[in-house]
């Protein structure tokens, strides 16, 4: 029987009313629940619900075009040189920019077997002061000593890309997303993978992950640009 | 009398001078809550008590390079243990389930929407979900989380952990309309409502807006905020019979006006 017949049927009564007047409100107030945190989500975290449109105001938009044509303008003076060099050069500066700009910093400091504490302290620290070499050195360490979790690998893979050693990061970051047992900084280090295959002149490679990386929220836009500059 | 030499001191002498110094530090370098703070703090007094079991007299010095060691882990051990549960201190994991229990989720929603973001990553990152289906999952764990916190079947440990795997039961279980293949023992999603239809619900809601005040809140607190009736009556100063026919008048009500806009 259809809900809105059944719940207003006669011939309901007693426990059985009770139990699916409970269902019918539990299920109402789920949906008041998600409705409310949908609309928290996209006002304060820029979470659209799927399907819809970032929202646009109407009144601004004859300023936001006069902006966006004022910045082409100052763009086009400041990247002049650019265009006249090879595509290759745009998204190179720009993976630059990113592996740059904000310094992925190490927090997982573990406990465990007091070597290996000391020895991912040590790594850690070095890696937070961006002495990658001493990182690098602690991290293999703690490979060969056969007790590398997913963390090592990933900062040892960071620490090869900051430091320039754009094959070793590949080789760190590419072994990193290809371990299914590895769950932590997965889609971070299929972003940092792309880079380093930018880096390395194999943009082609890097494809993949940044689409990866476009269907979701976090990078998504940087993700963009790079796809944009490559094709 | 035991000879010290001007340097040695006890632990608990040591621990008087050094509280306030760890505290402060505490506090300052890493954003801890005087409450968080003194927690660190104890556990670094246990291990250190711990280590110097067998001679709790040192030369300051002695104590000072052990803390060294000491503070740097318990510090990170807190932060990974905060960490694991979204930011949260197991006082401030309290803090809010108690607030949860007396109908305030403000603490809740604020933790698990800034959060929404990462879940959404992860089942698109693990599993390859789209967005649309990666979406839906995370909001129907958070509304299971909610309840779960509140009836206690969640609890503090690792609630990262336990709130991207039920995400991804549910993505599972509901969006790819697969059993699950993996049962996980500790992660014990609820049973799926009855579906009711988008045109039913919104029915309800119309009759619900006609309903006063008293009978809206009755209903909410006994359906959905798990009170019994003798908790709502005991507020509200009546008998539990009372009450019991308030809630039959209420429900008979909302049919009344479910009937009317159904038509």
């Amino acid at each position: 029987m259809d809900n809105s017949k059944k719940f207003t049927d006669d011939n309901l009564q007693g426990e059985e009313l009770e139990a699916f007047t409970e269902k019918f409100l539990r299920a109402k107030f789920d949906r008041d629940r998600k409705k409310r945190w949908g609309k928290i989500l996209e006002e304060k975290h820029g979470i659209n619900p799927p399907g819809t449109e970032p929202r646009r105001r109407k009144g601004r938009t004859i300023y936001l075009w006069m902006g966006a044509v004022a910045a082409a303008v100052v763009l086009l003076f400041l990247a002049y040189p650019l265009f006249f060099n090879a595509s290759e050069n745009n998204y190179q500066q720009l993976a630059d920019n990113y592996i740059q700009e904000e310094f992925f910093q190490n927090q997982e400091i573990s406990k465990g077997d007091q070597d290996i504490e000391t020895l991912e302290i040590n790594a850690a620290t070095a890696y937070n002061n961006k002495a990658f070499e001493t990182a690098i050195e602690n991290y293999d360490k703690i490979v060969e000593a056969g007790a590398a979790e997913d963390r090592h690998i990933f900062f040892l893979g960071l620490s090869h890309l900051y430091q320039g050693n754009y094959q070793q990061a590949i080789e760190t970051l590419s072994g990193f997303v290809e371990n299914e047992d590895f769950n932590s900084f997965q889609l971070e280090a299929s972003w940092f993978l792309a880079l380093a295959y930018i880096k390395h002149n194999e943009p082609e490679k890097a494809k993949p992950f940044l689409e990866e990386i476009q269907k979701g929220s976090w990078n998504r836009q940087k993700a963009q640009n790079l796809l944009d500059l490559l094709e | 009398m035991e000879k010290r030499g001007p340097y040695i001191v006890t632990i608990e002498q040591f621990w008087r001078r050094f509280l306030p110094k760890l505290l402060s530090h505490l506090i300052k370098e890493y954003q801890f809550k005087k409450r968080e703070a003194d927690l660190v703090g104890q556990n670094v007094l246990d291990r250190l008590e711990s280590k110097f079991s067998g001679n709790n007299s040192q030369p300051v010095q002695v104590f000072h390079e052990a803390l060294t060691i000491i503070v740097t882990r318990e510090t990170n051990k807190f932060r990974r243990l905060m960490d694991k549960n979204f930011g949260l201190s197991e006082t401030s994991f309290n803090d809010m389930i108690l607030k949860m229990r007396q109908g305030d989720e403000s603490i809740f929603e604020v933790v698990f929407l800034s959060h929404f973001d990462f879940c959404l990553n992860y089942l698109q990152g693990k599993y390859k979900a789209s967005y649309e289906n990666a979406y839906d999952a995370t909001m129907n764990a958070m509304v299971a989380f909610c309840k779960g916190l509140k009836d206690e079947s969640i609890t503090y440990g690792n609630l990262k952990f336990l709130f991207t795997q039920m995400a991804g039961q549910y993505y599972f279980k509901w969006i790819r309309r697969e059993k699950i293949q993996e049962p996980m023992p500790e992660i014990d999603i609820p049973e799926e409502q009855d579906d009711f239809e988008e045109a039913s619900l919104n029915i309800l809601d119309k009759a619900w807006d006609l309903l006063g005040e008293g009978c809206q809140k009755l209903l909410e607190n006994f359906y959905y905020n798990n009170s019994t009736l003798i908790e709502i009556a005991k507020k509200h100063e009546k008998s539990p019979t009372a009450m019991r026919k308030q809630k039959q008048r209420c429900i008979e009500k909302l049919r009344g006006y479910f009937k009317q806009m159904n038509h």
